[in-house]
């Protein structure tokens, strides 16, 4: 009888899973949507390729200034509840964005969307940790990170279905949202209680420990984030279509997403910081070959490979950093990842 | 320090497309290999 039960709990845990990760993945489709979506529109009215990277800056800033706030959140709301509200509040800011169609009113509103979603990413990363048994709980995490990858990838290539002139874009994106709501709220009842704990981790006190990673990290943060939001400005430059512009985006998340496994293997087989130096390299050759082959099909190998170089094997690395950091602060009882 | 990147570089490249033109992506982000490069070596050495 207790084999029974066990089976049956364990089965609803892989359903909770399996829920708060189909969740997020279409909440990652939204975003990834907007990112080219919101520079292709600021492109057509003549914004600088500045205050584009500027108004996508916004965003990660409201990442940072929200992730102090959501323990709070957690602990006076509840995690649910709060997790609910930031994809309503996510699918109204959307609304916003596409109602003003202003580039000095994106800018607020931008930093809200980046405030809004955050709190969803960081608790239902919290949520699949604590829900996935431990002896299987990296490939939980990778089957997680690949799944929001897909989603991510999958926002451009909206693009190609919707365009991105008028409400359609944005209408796709707000329906994520409230999409993202609902299941949510289904799922929520089967989901653990997120406690604030007492451990305290430091990023700067992780910093001298591993300043080579963290520095990766933010480089290919950068080239990820700058590709996304200037990559459209790029292809205008050579009168690439929107629709082409967008696909390419897709291939270049797509290659992100293939190549974590093989870079991975290649880094059991060889060292880590050798496949990292053979990634940087690899992609500084992308950087002199992206002009000479814009404009001809070897652009679509080049950018699945190209992006990916930087970014895949520092992601790989530093997502589990950043998972331990907050797992630790949030589930000390939990015993470490293997 | 995902964000961090996500702050600086996006407002970095497009300022350098504002003076150079296009080819400013390509630049800063082969540029910003060239830094990871860097590190990576220099690290190799200290350690």
């Amino acid at each position: 009888m207790m084999n029974v039960a066990e089976a049956e709990n364990e089965k609803m845990q892989w359903a909770a899973i399996t829920g708060v990760i189909a969740t997020v993945s279409v909440f990652a489709i939204a975003q990834g949507l907007s990112y080219p979506l919101l520079s292709f529109i600021l492109q057509r009215q003549g914004i600088s390729p500045a205050i584009i990277g500027l108004s996508a800056a916004m965003t990660p800033i409201g990442f940072i200034v929200s992730s102090p706030l959501i323990p709070a959140l957690a602990r006076r709301f509840g995690a649910g509840r709060t997790a609910l509200t930031c994809a309503a509040l996510s699918a109204v800011v959307l609304a916003l964005i596409g109602w003003t169609q202003n580039v000095y009113l994106w800018f607020p509103l931008r930093f809200l969307i980046g405030v809004v979603t955050n709190p969803l990413y960081v608790l239902s990363e919290i949520w699949v940790i604590a829900l996935a048994p431990a002896s299987r709980r990296g490939r939980v995490m990778g089957v997680y990170s690949t799944v929001i990858s897909a989603g991510f990838a999958a926002g451009p290539l909206c693009l190609l279905a919707v365009g991105t002139v008028g409400w359609p874009p944005f209408l796709v994106g707000i329906f994520a949202f409230i999409f993202c709501g609902a299941c949510l709220a289904l799922v929520l009842p089967r989901l653990p209680k997120v406690d604030e704990a007492g451990h305290q981790v430091s990023v700067m006190g992780f910093m001298p420990l591993a300043w080579l990673l963290l520095s990766a990290v933010v480089l290919a943060a950068g080239f990820e984030q700058g590709v996304l939001a200037l990559l459209p400005v790029y292809g205008t430059h050579y009168g690439i279509a929107e629709a082409r512009m967008s696909a390419l985006l897709s291939a270049m998340i797509a290659g992100n997403i293939a190549m974590q496994v093989p870079l991975g293997l290649l880094a059991e087989r060889l060292t880590a910081r050798l496949v990292r130096f053979i990634c940087v390299l690899a992609t500084a050759l992308g950087c002199v070959l992206l002009p000479l082959l814009i404009e001809t099909p070897l652009i679509w190998p080049c950018v699945f490979i190209w992006a990916r170089s930087p970014t895949a094997f520092t992601r790989c690395r530093s997502s589990s950093s950043a998972s331990a950091l907050r797992v630790r602060r949030w589930l000390p009882a939990m015993p470490p990842s293997r | 320090m995902w964000d961090v990147g996500g702050i600086l570089v996006p407002p970095l490249t497009g300022g350098v497309m504002d003076v150079i033109g296009a080819s400013g992506l390509p630049i800063t982000l082969g540029a910003i290999c060239l830094a990871l490069s860097v590190a990576t070596i220099l690290r190799r050495r200290m350690v």
